[in-house]
């Protein structure tokens, strides 16, 4: 059609051909989108102008970073394809980190940018960017929609393919024009048929591996999350009684109060964790690609273990470890039929001695954190955050040392209750995030545990929250450094501490100037009453933690290299 | 899959593949970057094709088992519509006609 106005003379109707604005908003909704988290401009315009006439919720953030990132939030909570929307020029390129953060972490995320119209592409045009192009690196697919009758299939494309296989973001950009033009709807077709069924002799022989290794272990990462493959994890792990790890992302995907967790290695992992991984004989890893946080020096890293490794992206087997059995699966089904392998197998046989041992070598580590426990610090405000809520929360964290006392020292009990930006570690993550957690699910309460750099990365978002009155609370770990970079200053560049010491606001005062409410707490303040406090009031509040200097992360292990070079406490 | 001129899954060797991709520069554009993202050791490539197709063949430098997984990865694309063996007889894909997209 030519954007004409067709008059059907039987029945004396007017039928007027839609938008390409109305036909992205009429794919949203055949999607089933609920929100999306945007920011308006020039060459969106006629999409915003489409949008009230949709059932669609829109947030309005301060900064388009922070829509890929609520919409990364979201996401990641719900499962569900996260959206976000942004102009063209700078409006898509503040979109850049929060895309590349979900292309890291295998997050579902759509992100519409307007884009100059098609006359003007190409010569340098007001807010013009090729953002198609400068998002080819850190996306999973992108468009460029020039012919209108394109718009509604291939909105609905980019959602199957932001969530198939291994999920990732889709950036799907629309000149202005092409928002403006009348368009047909070409109708939508699936092009790929569903992934053939699993080949059986890799799944038995990993059954087979399981069912004879005296020393193994589960490595579960955030495919068992993405894949919704927790209680086929925990089944697997009770049916053979294997202990199970987990990475960064993996958290949350397996009980942590559960009698066969033991926690997860890393750098900054638990040490006995890393031990354990070293002693295995066998390394059944699931749902993760094997990161380098993980592994440190590869040619050292489970040099005892056979390697099960099952993951949906199939070039991800080999690419760092070379897994005795490799298996390109999506988690939840590899699991299943392997459970079927094992039907008959005795309960919890066969590695008692294995988990006799790993408990004891937890004992120090356990002993050394409950001494801990007593001081003002950071493990006592996550105990006493996991004590206030009852452990029904969901914890969105920053990027930093925070990050990782709240992974060691939260437990985590409830099912994707731990989100977190591991792969790219974008600091400035978790306030936006939050949003998309809390819009995700306004009953639960929602906890940011934050430091003073990366929470004024995005500090603007607090009047999106104080707008939409959410339930988020803050707790920031104060300690006037940028305190990851300076710890490894203290060790690796000899204290010396080059533009790590940040200065802030006082947050209680601005918390005040947002209309939230906000406390200080100075160390050997009752951080307990001060949780109480903040739990007890409705909407978003702050807490300023005003924490130690110079308190470190334990372990570490230096980049590079293997848990034989760990780092467990100062005095090492 | 790949046909690796070595026997042995762990050498070094050279496969040759013959990949169908979607018409158009966007495509092309995805493609290329893939390779460039992936560091895929392309020794040569040549790209043929109008703008309903691109038929690229690309010589992969590596051992054959690192060439299924490049091959995995390729075909998985959205826009490659088909990935095999290049023929014996195909194009020319060696020389220094074509520098190799990630080097």
């Amino acid at each position: 059609m030519d954007g004409r106005i067709v008059e059907n003379t039987a029945l004396n109707i007017e039928y007027k051909p839609r938008t390409g604005s109305e036909a992205m908003c009429e794919a949203l909704l055949d999607e089933g989108v609920e929100y999306l988290f945007g920011y308006p401009g020039g060459a969106i315009m006629p999409f915003y102008d489409a949008l009230p006439d949709y059932p669609l919720k829109h947030v309005l953030v301060r900064h388009e970073q922070a829509a890929a990132h609520a919409a990364d939030g979201y996401a990641r909570a719900t499962g569900r394809v996260g959206v976000c929307v942004a102009t063209s020029g700078p409006g898509a390129t503040n979109l850049v980190t929060g895309l590349a953060t979900a292309q890291m972490d295998s997050v579902p995320l759509v992100a519409i940018t307007g884009q100059v119209g098609r006359p003007a592409l190409g010569k340098d045009s007001f807010q013009e960017t090729n953002v198609m192009g400068m998002t080819l690196p850190f996306t999973k697919h992108s468009f460029l929609v020039e012919d209108p009758d394109e718009l509604y299939p291939t909105m609905r494309r980019a959602f199957e393919i932001a969530r198939s296989g291994r999920p990732g973001p889709v950036l799907v950009d629309v000149p202005k024009d092409v928002q403006f033009a009348a368009c047909n709807d070409n109708g939508y077709r699936r092009l790929r048929e569903a992934d053939a069924p699993l080949a059986s002799p890799a799944l038995e022989r990993a059954a087979m591996l399981l069912r004879n290794a005296k020393r193994p272990l589960i490595l579960a990462g955030h495919g068992v999350t993405l894949s919704g493959a927790e209680m086929e994890l925990r089944l697997l792990a009770e049916r053979t009684g294997v202990p199970v790890v987990t990475t960064l992302l993996g958290i949350s995907a397996f009980p942590d109060d559960h009698p066969l967790y033991l926690g997860w290695p890393g750098m900054h992992g638990m040490a006995s964790v890393n031990r354990a991984i070293d002693r295995s004989d066998l390394l059944f890893a699931v749902g993760m690609r094997f990161d380098d946080r993980i592994t440190g020096a590869v040619d050292r890293f489970a040099q005892n273990a056979k390697v099960i490794h099952i993951d949906v992206d199939a070039s991800e087997l080999g690419k760092i470890v070379e897994p005795t059995v490799g298996i390109a699966a999506d988690a939840k089904l590899a699991l299943r039929t392997i459970l079927g392998h094992l039907e008959d197998a005795p309960a919890e046989s066969g590695c008692d001695e294995w988990r006799e041992e790993l408990m004891k070598s937890q004992e120090p580590e356990k002993q050394r954190r409950d001494d801990a426990r007593e001081e003002y610090g950071p493990i006592r405000i996550m105990d006493a955050i996991k004590d206030v809520t009852g452990g029904d929360v969901r914890v969105v964290t920053d990027v930093g040392q925070h990050q990782m006392w709240a992974a060691q020292f939260f437990e985590f009990t409830k099912k994707n209750s731990h989100i977190t930006s591991g792969g790219l570690g974008t600091m400035g993550f978790a306030l936006p995030a939050a949003m998309g957690v809390a819009f995700a699910y306004p009953d639960d309460d929602v906890w940011v545990v934050a430091g003073d750099g990366g929470f004024q990365m995005n500090i603007q978002e607090l009047a999106t929250i104080r707008d939409f009155g959410l339930n988020i609370k803050v707790a920031i770990l104060n300690n006037g450094y940028l305190g990851m970079v300076r710890q490894w200053q203290q060790f690796f560049h000899n204290r010396r501490y080059s533009e790590t010491p940040i200065t802030g606001p006082r947050y209680e005062e601005m918390a005040a100037a947002y209309g939230l409410a906000g406390r200080t707490i100075e160390p050997g303040g009752d951080i307990e009453d001060a949780i109480k406090w903040a739990q007890g009031r409705e909407g978003c509040t702050i807490l300023d933690f005003h924490i130690n200097p110079e308190a470190n992360v334990y372990p570490m292990i230096p980049s590079g290299m293997s848990v034989h070079e760990m780092i467990e406490d100062d005095g090492a | 899959m790949a046909r690796s001129r070595s026997g042995s899954a762990g050498a070094a060797a050279t496969s040759r593949l013959e990949i169908r991709l979607a018409g158009g520069i966007y495509a092309l554009n995805r493609f290329l970057m893939t390779l460039q993202n992936k560091r895929v050791p392309a020794s040569g490539i040549k790209i043929d094709g109008n703008h309903e197709a691109s038929r690229i063949t690309l010589v992969l430098d590596c051992p054959e088992e690192t060439a299924r997984r490049y091959t995995a990865l390729l075909s998985s694309l959205e826009d490659v519509e088909e990935v095999g063996p290049a023929e014996e007889d195909g194009p020319e894909t060696e020389g220094p006609a074509d520098p190799p997209p990630n080097r």
